[in-house]
């Protein structure tokens, strides 16, 4: 056989055999679907659909991916999955208040070896939003959808009262006023309509508890990060958990607790604010939203401004918690990489973003987003500003996090039940979370 | 008339007057009992307006039975109740397979000891679940039981169930009564007839004492159907909730409708209440064997 | 299979004796339950022992830390709160069954049209599942839209908080659980009351005895093992509920300020929320301990107090 026919020969056996092998890599890679479950807080409604829209846009631009998406509210139920050895992908959680706990426990994988493999640049996001992540340094979770509150009010009651619409409070004296203006009550105690509910709607809307904020508003802070320790008597604190006891005193603790506990719940339409049973809250702008589904007409006389601080210290007006729902992938996920390239997009496509925080009215987590309509509105840009000043705070992350959080809403329901006083609630709570914190 | 038949008289009038008081105070008790079960079915019947108005109404104006298919969709109402159902069946069959022999074995049959590994199902009784639960949990885990209803339906079949207010123990003591209480001729006669072990067990005890185990089926349909702890902690997968921990988590989620809720409320309860309408005496008979529902 | 041959001596109620099996006997009709019993239940048994001288997470192995779990137990003010929450209910709720359910049992003692029916009634609420029980007494006790201020109002009482009142919430989960329980302790009472022959009753009227005093003196006394064993039934379902609380509290647990937060309520807190499993298992074999410790005390004051028939009182 001559040279020439070898060759030949052996080249188009080379050609044919790499063919054959490139295309049954192609089929194999086209076979091959990665499934990844999601768990995820946003629940039902509006908010699980524009979820869903994203999910299914992810999966258009990636083939080989599947997402399977379940509301599970409960968190308690997310970390007893990751610790029994069954935890889903991906976690989309509502609010960071159990990454410190979870992360320092090791239920989340640290972000940064995903990070660095992608390139992914951590500069693009808004660095509140990234510090609810970070864990002793390390990042636990990619941000999405931050949030923050404010002083919702509605205006025709305050018209009703005789009060000006367009001037809300601006001092917690002034707010406390006005909400005595706007509360009616009959003579057996029983309250019809409220100006202002302290500690509504506390943990439902992602907050520890409105103590939390208050205690911020007022000067206080809940932990030092310098001396690393709890300061959860400090006076400021104590003073903030008196202010929103005096309103439980003035209308009768079981009176108050009996308005909110028959009320329907929180972001329906009975829900004491929207069924206009309550004047005044501290909540944020995915209200609105609610609002405009399910009550429409109420929807343009809601009245957004800064929560006021006390006088004398107007520069803590606009305080504010600010948070994010946190993109976390738990240990024993099946196949983190392509968790993470899920969540890596989600949370860094600008469009995503202008979309998903026009439909649920929440605040981008990205610097950088195209407009979307409610960016320009001028009650969604109350909620824009509050997120950017000092004003904005962080709960403090680590690792008994969640106890503190737990432990300080259990602290404030005493005081506003009047089973003990403001001062000895959180003397108490300040010993109790200091042993936890040793232990 | 002479003096006993006036005293008679006296009597009969007497006890005519007290049964009817009688008649007044238990109705009474029926009426206040029953009140919150229908208030339950009045409220499923209420529209969205309609529950929540001050001072409520007992009877809805416009009955909504649409609230009942409305109900089924904000949850995945039907695979639960699979779910359920095949904890159930599962709780069942492995309760039955479980104890009856260990109850024959505890009662007609005579061995050392007896008396004493008897002693160890009593305490049993007594054990709290909550002294089991963790290590459980931890077990399932390593043997990666809990993304499955395995946790739930393998345990009775080994004889070991613990809920509220049954557990196989209890049905092991039950069952023991039943067979105690069997005639002992029987049993002789068998063995005269030269009959083993199993053939006692299986031709003579199980026939005779289907009471005890129609009582025992009950009961352990009624608390595995109803049973909430064990699936709170043990199912991690939403797609495998029973009944019980599907109602309680959609009671917990934001977006709650209090008709709906007691409509599925009805229908999960319906099934049980079916079986103690039709089988209400051995429901009865259990109780005064054990003292105890199931 | 080997024929067994009675051994034809005659002892007590004339039947004949048997042989003592040997081992091998039972095995086969014990092998499920005995496996059971010592996978699990001995087992996880002993290992909570274990755990709970431990902190244990589940996320990382535990770590040995000897009694500082039961010390800090002793200092916690919420265990404390959570044993007397516990035993509020159960020095409330099981006198408060016994009483209903005899009540009602004495009721239907003598036959009466419709008693069949009249104890159907009383006793359906024990088969309702208790997450349905819960979430229906949730929306009666609705301060502004429940059946029961609904009900009050109607005789102009101030409609009340109930599970929203830190004073009243228990009161009110007592009100759900007696409800619960009241038709099945009856049954018992009644099942109790069948066996005490009507002649004592008879010979009492005889001698003039009033109706107080046939209780006192007949009815009560030999009720004894029943109410005896209610009480421990009972009191041991009180000391480890858990659902209708749960239910009830679900959002928050313990709520309104820790007024619900019961033993078993804690101890899931602590082990599925905190992820705290040794502090868990040290509080679930403290309640099992005393659940024991009050049985055995009961069993020894049983032995003074009740009567049981055919026996002889010193």
């Amino acid at each position: 056989m001559s040279i020439r026919l070898v060759t030949r020969s052996l080249v188009s056996g080379a050609v044919i055999l790499g063919s054959l092998t490139s295309a049954a890599a192609a089929a194999s890679a086209g076979a091959k679907v990665v499934n990844l479950t999601m768990w995820q807080q946003w629940g039902g409604g509006h908010e699980e659909a524009a979820l869903d829209k994203v999910i299914k846009e992810y999966e258009a631009l990636n083939p080989g991916v599947r997402i399977t998406e379940t509301p599970v509210t409960n968190s308690a139920k997310i970390l007893t999955a990751i610790s029994g050895g069954t935890p889903p992908d991906i976690v989309d959680l509502g609010t960071s208040l159990e990454v410190g706990e979870w992360a320092s426990r090791g239920a989340l994988l640290p972000m940064a070896p995903y990070i660095s493999s992608s390139h992914l640049n951590t500069g693009v996001y808004v660095p509140a939003a990234l510090d609810a992540l970070t864990v002793s340094g390390q990042l636990y979770g990619l941000p999405f959808m931050d949030f923050d509150v404010g002083l919702l009010y509605n205006k025709t009651l305050f018209k009703q009262a005789g009060l000006n619409p367009n001037d809300p409070p601006t001092t917690t004296q002034q707010l406390q006023s006005d909400a005595f203006k706007l509360t009616k009550q009959e003579a057996n105690g029983r309250i019809t309509q409220l100006g202002f509910l302290p500690d509504y709607p506390g943990q439902s809307n992602g907050q520890v508890c409105t103590l939390e904020d208050m205690g911020w508003d007022f000067g206080g802070q809940w932990y030092n990060d310098k001396t690393h320790s709890i300061t959860a008597d400090a006076p400021q604190n104590i003073a903030a958990l008196n202010y929103e006891a005096s309103f439980y005193k003035k209308y009768g603790a079981s009176n108050m607790a009996n308005f909110e506990s028959s009320a329907g719940a929180y972001l329906t339409a009975n829900d004491p604010f929207e069924s206009g049973k309550l004047a005044m809250v501290y909540d944020g702008p995915w209200a609105l939203q609610y609002i405009e589904a399910n009550r429409p007409s109420l929807a343009s006389e809601i009245g957004v401004a800064p929560f006021p601080a006390p006088a004398g210290m107007s520069s803590l007006r606009g305080t504010t918690f600010i948070d994010t729902n946190p993109q976390v992938i738990p240990r024993g996920a099946s196949d983190p990489s392509a968790a993470f390239a899920f969540i890596k997009w989600e949370t860094t496509s600008p469009e995503v973003t202008a979309t998903f925080a026009q439909l649920v009215a929440n605040l981008p987590q990205l610097k950088k987003v195209p407009s979307f309509p409610l960016a320009n509105d001028s009650r969604f840009r109350v909620f824009i500003n509050e997120a950017s000043s000092a004003n904005a705070h962080v709960w403090p992350q680590l690792p008994y996090s969640t106890e503190y959080g737990v432990r300080l809403c259990q602290a404030q329901q005493s005081a506003l039940l009047g089973t003990t006083t403001a001062a000895k609630a959180m003397g108490s709570l300040q010993t109790t979370m200091e042993s936890s914190a040793s232990s | 008339m002479n003096l006993f038949q006036t005293m008679a008289g006296t009597t009969k009038r007497r006890r005519r007057l007290t049964d009817g008081a009688r008649h007044v105070v238990l109705i009474c008790i029926s009426l206040v009992v029953l009140l919150p079960l229908a208030w339950m079915v009045a409220s499923s019947l209420k529209s969205n307006s309609a529950i929540f108005v001050y001072p409520p109404q007992l009877v809805p104006s416009h009955p909504k039975f649409d609230n009942y298919r409305k109900a089924f969709d904000y949850i995945p109402f039907w695979l639960y109740f699979r779910n359920s159902v095949i904890v159930s069946a599962a709780t069942i069959c492995g309760i039955l397979f479980s104890c009856v022999p260990a109850a024959y074995a505890f009662s007609i049959l005579r061995w050392r000891g007896r008396d004493l590994v008897f002693f160890l199902v009593l305490a049993g009784i007594m054990l709290p679940f909550q002294v089991l639960m963790v290590p459980l949990y931890v077990m399932y885990r390593d043997l990666h039981f809990l993304g499955t209803l395995l946790p739930l339906i393998v345990p009775p079949f080994f004889g070991q169930y613990i809920s509220s207010a049954f557990s196989a123990s209890l049905a092991i003591f039950l069952l023991r009564q039943f067979f105690r209480s069997l005639p002992g001729e029987l049993i002789d006669a068998a063995r005269i007839d030269g009959a083993g072990d199993w053939s006692i067990l299986l031709r003579v005890v199980i026939p005779v004492a289907r009471g005890g185990l129609i009582t025992v089926t009950l009961f352990s349909f009624l608390s595995s159907w109803t049973d909430f702890l064990a699936p709170l902690i043990f199912l991690n997968k939403g797609s495998l909730f029973t009944l019980s921990l599907g109602l309680q988590q959609y009671q917990s989620l934001h977006f709650t409708a209090f008709n709906y809720l007691m409509a599925a409320a009805f229908v999960f309860a319906l099934p049980v209440l079916l079986a103690f309408i039709f089988a209400q005496r051995f429901f009865v008979e259990g109780i005064a064997l054990t003292g105890l529902r199931g | 299979m080997p024929v067994q041959q009675p051994i034809s001596h005659a002892s007590e109620a004339g039947r004949p004796r048997w042989r003592w099996r040997p081992w091998r006997g039972p095995l086969p009709f014990l092998l499920p339950w005995l496996i059971g019993f010592i996978a699990l239940t001995i087992i996880p048994l002993f290992l909570s022992l274990y755990w709970s001288f431990t902190n244990y997470d589940m996320l990382q192995p535990p770590q040995w830390v000897g009694a500082s779990n039961y010390v800090q137990l002793v200092h916690d003010p919420l265990f404390r709160t959570s044993v007397i929450n516990t035993s509020f209910m159960v020095v409330i709720g099981v006198p408060a069954g016994i009483v209903l359910g005899l009540g009602c049992a004495l009721l239907l003692r003598r036959p009466i049209r419709g008693s069949a029916l009249y104890r159907g009634a009383i006793f359906v609420p024990a088969v309702v599942p208790s997450v349905a029980v819960a979430v229906i007494w949730i929306w009666i006790f609705n301060p502004d839209y429940g059946l029961l201020n609904a009900a009050l109002g109607v005789v102009h009482i101030k409609p009340q908080g109930w599970l929203a009142s830190p004073s009243l919430a228990k009161p009110s989960l007592l009100m759900l659980l007696v409800w619960e329980a009241v038709g099945q302790i009856m049954v018992l009472m009644l099942a109790g009351l069948k066996e005490i022959p009507g002649e004592l009753y008879e010979a009492a009227s005889l001698d003039g005895a009033k109706p107080l005093q046939h209780f006192r003196y007949i009815t009560f006394p030999l009720l004894g093992p029943v109410l005896f064993y209610s009480l421990i039934v009972w009191m041991i379902f009180y000391l480890q509920f858990f659902t209708e609380a749960f239910v009830a509290t679900a959002q928050d647990l313990g709520e309104p300020v820790n007024s619900t937060l019961f033993y078993s309520i804690y101890i899931y807190q602590n082990a599925f929320q905190f992820l705290k499993m040794g502090y868990a298992s040290a509080m679930a074999w403290i309640l099992f301990a005393v659940t024991m410790i009050i049985t055995v005390t009961l069993f020894r004051l049983q032995r003074r107090f009740i009567f049981y028939r055919g026996e002889q009182r010193a």
